[in-house]
């Protein structure tokens, strides 16, 4: 109560006076990568979005970076008081869920005051995914899809063309697989079972769906059984490192650079740190092609991606709101792939500076247009994924079969969907 | 001896008022969620014990608790028959004794991530510095990852490494401060150097035993860094440790009182496992010490 | 213990091959327990000064040009990460302290002083630490949010402190114990307050606990991360934090950053073991005067 008079008597102070000029602070708390997007971060090239915003506005922009599971931990934490001193914040789209959404501001009061320009112009299914019963709570704002990296290098020197069908990727991966005079294992296909992302990348080329947009299960398909039994094969035969469901993108990213690796499940967007000069033995050899699938034409892609939503505890949900519309404009859009950002726009990988910076923009316009995503958000999604992960790793690693591990992912994925309802 | 007096007293408020307002109360506050449903931004529900029901029959609690007591067992003690040894090593005499303590005390000062993910780089199978080698000598490929008691034994490895130099530092402190006149006076009456590290060494340091081990415990207990940086408790959930099943259900899932309720059983259970030096030293305190 | 030896045994030939063995046992051991603590550091320290392709090759590269790129980019890219540093020498320096002192005063009284109450509280003062402090942080984090903490050097301090009262409480009583109660029944004699027998008295007879309690309070507050994580957003933004961001999970770690920051990160450590050795051995001094 004192707090509020205080504030009182210090607007009324200072009404009048030389408040305009104030710099008002706004907090936003994202990944690094989110900030480097938005203003290009340390690059030569740095396309400035949100501080050109920021000083035309006068504003402060106070930018907390976390890594992804702190930054989830610290934004509901923060949501949960009162008043939070976040005005804006990034959240994954397994995150926009309703019990998330409900601490979220929904947006369509502002943004039928202000509109987001060309709004339909973001990829639908990006859209549609952070729509929570009927009320906008989040902007996508980047997506990282996942295409099939490969070692030219590699491919060439063992004469193995480069695969477009999904049979001929697994026949290339065992084909490349071998071992070097020094002692060196390199290995046909490279994923990340540490987590659900690429394990589901690899099932859905077989058209194997985990769990649809629409919540129904689908984890005993056959297809899902095919995907796992080739998986578990794969893994036998030491196409996939005998360690996969320890790697981590530390390790898949190291294999590749070193080229241990010959094929990988891994976003496009990869591409920059694997062909880095100062760290690749292999700098401009690899590439990312869409993963293929036995449909001709089509390709498999998974995508995780991310949004801006404004916590409904914040103090500044206009100011906030505003720097939204301006990054999710068409040009801002465009500048952030610039710097590096997946653009949630298809019609951005048509500008001619992003087909001229990205080599693989063509190739991730046709991820993006065949992309779906790995886990609807429903309450139980992030408790999905660790049963996914769970009966992912029994299978692979034979602890299970395949039939085994696919029906008790569906019994138990089930149960878990029908609690969440 | 002396009775407590008020000026005493007044010697115990900071450390008391601090674990009071830090841990005390809001540990009630936790007792409290346990036995209510909450997440982020909700309020509590009344459920009674239904938690502790909850977490106590599920079947991946046992196996953490399971997991836990043998990983934190094999910690405590491999690491404190590592400890007394070495400190009787320095009792003996060091040379370079500030360099020597620089590096012992390392371990102990990096990161505990760090310090995982630097072994978790050495080991991997296939890959790393060690595992390469080891494989060179023709030892075969040793894949911890894929076999819970090897992953485990690799988290016992990494833990004991880490933490090695706290119980050092304690138990070689604690055998610095033996009374040089009782050796004088042992050396005098023939004692080789065997039975003066039994007869005299150790029942002084004792104390100092006692307490690294409560502590260790203490520590051991809420394993987490270790498991959850070199397996995140897989393959299939089978090695995963308590603090583990906590975080997931806490701050994954956002299940605040299944947490709380697992956090109190936590309580119940290290109370347990260290319950005898618990005891010998309440004795010890009741005895007046000495 | 050897050098008493001749005088009391005649068969010196034999005694000297066994102190040769001894000696060789002793030299092993220690060269043992360095390897076992150094090696993994020295992949740190070692990787910080190597290129990013060469950090990971096997065999390794024993021979290099050493670079400096990693910690040039640490000043330049991750340019929070310097100020972080000073963050936490302030957190760490005035948790240690605050540490320290709370738990001599306590510690002497646990010492000296009887009573059921108090032996009963030493049990209190282990069981409140069993809990896993990321539960605390439940209730702490709106706690402190209301209280206008948030993102200050005190709440880390008060934080860091608390939990490790408990187990420096209990180091000070058994070095306490150890410390003749003649000696401060005598200061009392001489009309000693109770709190000037303990500064005078009993911490310079006590420095080695004091040395090892704030070697632990210390490194703890250091490295700590949960709760910086949860407590600071930018002012009081320890270290630790930038580390972990260099530990990247969407665009991967940058390794030859991380090992350059964490090779920075335990310079100030080792730097005050060594200083602190000195009274651990001070207090060696001490104790062969005592008994």
């Amino acid at each position: 109560m004192l707090k509020r008079i205080l504030a009182t008597a210090m607007l009324v102070a200072m009404a009048g006076t030389a408040m305009a000029q104030e710099p008002r602070t706004l907090t936003i708390i994202s990944h690094n990568v989110h900030k480097t997007a938005a203003t290009g971060g340390d690059l030569a090239t740095a396309q400035n979005i949100a501080g050109e915003w920021a000083e035309r506005n006068n504003v402060t922009l106070n930018w907390v970076t976390l890594d992804i599971g702190p930054l989830h931990d610290r934004l509901l934490r923060e949501m949960s008081l009162g008043e939070t001193s976040v005005d804006l914040a990034v959240v994954l789209n397994t995150r926009v869920v309703p019990s998330v959404a409900r601490l979220l501001e929904p947006l369509d009061d502002l943004m039928a005051a202000n509109p987001i320009e060309d709004l339909e112009g973001i990829s639908k299914g990006l859209l549609d995914a952070t729509a929570i019963d009927g009320k906008r709570v989040a902007i996508p704002y980047r997506h990282a899809t996942n295409a099939m990296l490969y070692n030219k290098a590699i491919l060439d020197e063992r004469g193995i063309a480069v695969p477009t069908s999904l049979d001929e990727l697994l026949a290339a991966a065992r084909a490349a697989t071998h071992v070097r005079e020094d002692g060196t294992r390199v290995h046909g296909l490279i994923i990340t079972a540490e987590t659900h992302v690429t394990p589901l990348q690899f099932l859905s080329a077989f058209g194997a769906t985990y769990i649809a947009p629409d919540l129904s299960v689908h984890a005993n398909s056959p297809e899902m059984i095919a995907g796992l039994t080739e998986l578990a094969k794969l893994h036998q035969e030491g196409v996939i490192p005998p360690n996969a469901t320890t790697y981590s993108l530390d390790e898949l990213i190291a294999t590749m650079r070193e080229g241990r690796g010959v094929f990988a499940i891994n976003p496009f967007a990869r591409y920059t740190a694997l062909n880095d000069p100062a760290a690749s033995l292999y700098p401009g050899q690899i590439n990312a092609i869409p993963y293929p699938t036995n449909v001709a034409g089509k390709s498999a892609a998974n995508t995780e991606f991310w949004s801006w939503a404004i916590p409904g505890n914040s103090t500044q949900k206009e100011l906030a709101y505003d720097l939204i519309r301006e990054l999710s404009s068409k040009e801002a859009t465009v500048r952030a792939a610039l710097n590096g950002n997946g653009p949630v726009r298809p019609a951005a990988y048509d500008d001619p500076r992003i087909i001229e910076k990205l080599p693989y923009a063509a190739a991730e316009a046709v991820g993006l247009r065949d992309a779906s995503i790995a886990i609807p958000a429903f309450d139980g999604a992030v408790e999905a994924t660790a049963l996914f992960i769970e009966e992912m790793h029994g299978a692979l690693l034979g602890l299970k079969t395949p039939e085994q591990a696919a029906a008790d992912l569906q019994t138990r994925t089930e149960a878990l969907v029908a609690k969440s309802k | 001896m002396k009775r407590l007096n008020p000026a005493a007293m007044l010697m115990l408020v900071p450390t008391h008022l601090l674990l009071l307002a830090v841990i005390a109360i809001p540990s009630f506050y936790v007792f409290w969620l346990s036995l209510n449903e909450s997440t982020y931004g909700t309020g509590l529900t009344f459920v009674g014990f239904d938690n502790y029901w909850t977490v106590l029959t599920n079947p991946y609690f046992w196996r953490s608790a399971l997991n836990t007591l043998i990983v934190v067992n094999a910690i405590v003690y491999i690491e404190m028959a590592i400890a007394i040894g070495m400190a009787a090593l320095f009792i003996g005499g060091v040379r370079y004794p500030k360099v020597m303590f620089a590096i012992i005390l390392m371990p102990y000062a990096i990161s505990e991530v760090v310090g995982v993910l630097v072994w978790k780089i050495m080991l991997n199978p296939g890959s790393g510095v060690l595992s390469r080698t080891i494989e060179a000598m023709g030892f075969g490929m040793v894949n911890w990852s894929v076999s819970p008691p090897l992953a485990l034994g690799v988290v016992t490895l990494i833990s004991i490494w880490h933490h090695l130099p706290f119980t050092f530092l304690l138990i070689y402190a604690g055998m610095l401060a033996v009374p040089k006149s009782l050796y004088e006076a042992s050396r005098i009456d023939g004692a080789t150097g065997w039975q003066e590290f039994w007869r005299i060494t150790m029942p002084l340091t004792i104390p100092a035993i006692l307490i690294s081990l409560i502590f260790r415990f203490v520590f051991a207990f809420r394993l987490f860094s270790e498991v959850w940086l070199l397996t995140g408790g897989g393959p299939a959930r089978l090695t995963e440790v308590l603090a583990l099943y906590l975080y997931q259900s806490a701050f994954r899932y956002g299940d605040f009182g299944v947490a709380s309720a697992t956090g109190w059983l936590m309580v119940i259970g290290s109370l347990l496992v260290a319950s005898v030096y618990l005891w010998a030293m309440h004795r010890r305190m009741l005895k007046g010490n000495d | 213990m050897t050098d008493l030896a001749p005088f009391v045994v005649p068969n010196l030939a034999a005694r000297r091959a066994s102190a040769l063995v001894r000696s060789i046992v002793r030299t092993f051991l220690f060269g043992l327990i360095v390897v076992w603590s150094a090696f993994p550091i020295l992949y740190v320290i070692v990787s910080s000064l190597k290129s990013q392709k060469e950090i990971f090759k096997f065999p390794p590269d024993l021979l290099f040009t050493p670079t400096l790129e990693h910690y040039v980019s640490l000043a330049t890219t991750w340019n929070g990460y310097f100020a972080t540093l000073g963050n936490s020498l302030i957190v760490a320096v005035g948790a240690t302290i605050l540490a320290c002192a709370a738990s001599i005063l306590s510690g002497f009284v646990y010492s000296r002083y009887t009573n059921r109450l108090l032996a009963g509280s030493v049990l209190y003062l282990i069981a409140i630490r069993l809990l896993p402090p990321i539960v605390v942080t439940l209730p702490l984090f709106p706690l402190v949010d209301a209280l206008k903490l948030s993102d200050t050097h005190f709440i880390l301090i008060v934080l860091y402190a608390t939990f490790w009262v408990s187990l420096c409480t209990m180091i000070m009583k058994t070095f306490i114990d150890k410390i003749p109660r003649t000696l401060d029944e005598a200061a009392m004699v001489d009309g000693a307050t109770t709190l000037q027998t303990l500064t005078r008295v009993i911490f310079p007879l006590a420095l080695q606990g004091v040395a090892a309690c704030a070697i632990f309070v210390f490194i703890f507050s250091w490295n700590e991360y949960l709760f910086a994580l949860i407590f600071t957003t930018q002012h009081a933004k320890t270290a630790p934090l930038i580390i972990s961001e260099v530990m990247d999970s969407v665009s991967g770690t940058n390794w030859g950053v991380l090992f350059a920051g964490v090779t920075v990160q335990l310079m100030p450590v080792t730097l005050l073991v060594i200083f602190a050795q000195k009274f651990l051995i001070a207090g060696l001094t001490a104790g062969s005067v005592k008994g």
